[in-house]
């Protein structure tokens, strides 16, 4: 057992400290967001499952009682010996008193967002009104410009009237291929689910900085969409139009983070499409895949080395 | 497809109240609403439709006679700057609720750019 259990805690220690770190530093994201952000959800399934195996096989492998339970179940005697028993009992209990802790925080925190997020679109769907030309857009009664979508079955995206104001019909539709893209490609499940893991294992740097660095991804994918659509300049032009900043009287100045990723797109949009190496792609993909069947394989063979019950 | 009439009713009986000037008996909803429909409607579904609304605290009715007046508990315009409110800031507890085009800005930013607006529209109107 201790053999399986270094496996998989080293799989989670080396995918949670280390690929996080590397996936960042890399400059062929930029040019491959799609490679790298399979690249992200690989190291992150990785982690997860080989997380979820080693709790198993703690919780399971004799004489931990859980698996004394299923030799009950099995109409056994137990075999092992007692104080054993008792160390393993009160480490089992310490364990699911962690994993109740860790849930308790996640699940309703993910149970709030989805709440909340089916308000908004409720109240959206009252207070706004339906777009002349798109039949999926819904636009606010609102001088300051904002787009963003929400999955739902129809009519999710949901612009401003400062929006429609400021842009051209080219550069509205660029707009509408990313948020489109967004909601074809399910970015929103994505997102969610990211915030559990990061709820669930808020130690690891891979998942903490997963947290910043996917969600940059999918702008940058969903740029790519768009951009193949309609071409890099509405986009562009659209982006410098609709930062919600330039306010009344300069009142509010772009800050932190949030400005740079814009300053990022921008700079990746305006820039000519240079030569994106075939390798990287290839690379990033066979990395995803052994990484995913790696984790994934070991936790089935510890599984399946736990002792049967008699 | 009931789901989505309900939607849509729940929408109509909004914008009617929202542009009556004072709270509405549900006759005088009826009244309005058949105005522009197609089809009439009956007068318990109107009076369902914005039961459900009070209930959702959307609508607030008083008592008239033997029957109630409904009036929305807040504006078009309140429920709008709540939206974008949303929309433009991310607080840390509901990440993930949106994927918005532009950045997000954080939310006394966004606080005081909706009051500023709200202050010179206001203006405008008075003068």
């Amino acid at each position: 057992m201790a053999l399986f259990a270094l496996a998989l805690l080293g799989i989670t220690l080396t995918l949670g400290v280390t690929a996080g770190p590397l996936l960042e530093r890399g400059q062929w994201a930029v040019h491959q967001p799609g490679t790298a952000l399979i690249c992200w959800i690989s190291g992150l399934i990785g982690i997860m499952a080989a997380a979820v195996g080693l709790l198993a096989l703690a919780l399971l492998w004799p004489p931990a009682p859980l698996h004394e339970l299923l030799e009950r179940w099995h109409e056994c005697l137990p075999h092992h010996p007692r104080a054993g028993l008792i160390a393993a009992s009160v480490a089992t209990a310490a364990l699911l008193a962690g994993c109740y802790h860790r849930l308790s925080v996640g699940i309703p925190r993910v149970w709030r967002a989805v709440f909340h997020r089916r308000r908004h679109r409720e109240m959206v769907s009252l207070v706004a009104r339906q777009d002349a030309e798109h039949l999926d857009v819904l636009v606010l009664d609102h001088p300051v410009p904002v787009a963003y979508c929400i999955p739902s079955r129809h009519r999710s995206i949901v612009v401003s009237r400062g929006t429609r104001d400021r842009l051209d019909p080219d550069h509205m539709a660029a707009v509408l291929a990313h948020e489109r893209t967004h909601l074809r490609q399910r970015h929103h499940l994505l997102l969610l689910l990211l915030d559990l893991m990061h709820s669930l294992l808020p130690w690891l740097p891979t998942v903490r900085r997963a947290q910043t660095r996917i969600p940059q991804l999918l702008e940058m994918i969903a740029d790519d969409a768009a951009v193949r659509r309609h071409g890099p300049g509405p986009l562009a032009e659209a982006l410098r139009r609709l930062v919600p900043l330039p306010g009344p009287a300069g009142t509010l100045a772009a800050t932190g983070p949030c400005e740079s990723l814009l300053a990022h797109r921008l700079t990746r949009l305006e820039a000519a499409p240079g030569s994106h190496p075939r390798g990287v792609r290839a690379l990033g993909w066979v990395t995803a895949a052994c990484t995913t069947a790696g984790s994934l394989s070991l936790v089935a063979i510890a599984l399946a080395a736990v002792p049967a019950p008699c | 497809m009931v789901t989505d009439l309900g939607g849509a009713l729940e929408r109509a009986i909004m914008d009617a109240l929202w542009t009556a000037d004072t709270p509405l008996r549900v006759r005088e909803l009826l009244d309005v609403l058949n105005r522009e429909a197609a089809r009439p409607l009956a007068y318990n579904t109107v009076q369902t439709v914005a039961e459900r609304l009070t209930v959702k605290g959307l609508l607030a009715k008083t008592p008239d006679g033997n029957a109630f007046r409904y009036a929305p508990t807040r504006s078009r315009e309140e429920y709008t700057v709540a939206l974008m409110m949303d929309a433009l800031t991310d607080s840390p507890d509901q990440s993930a609720i949106l994927a918005r085009f532009a950045e997000q800005v954080d939310a006394d930013a966004a606080r005081t750019l909706l009051d500023v607006l709200r202050d010179r529209t206001a203006d405008d109107r008075k003068g």
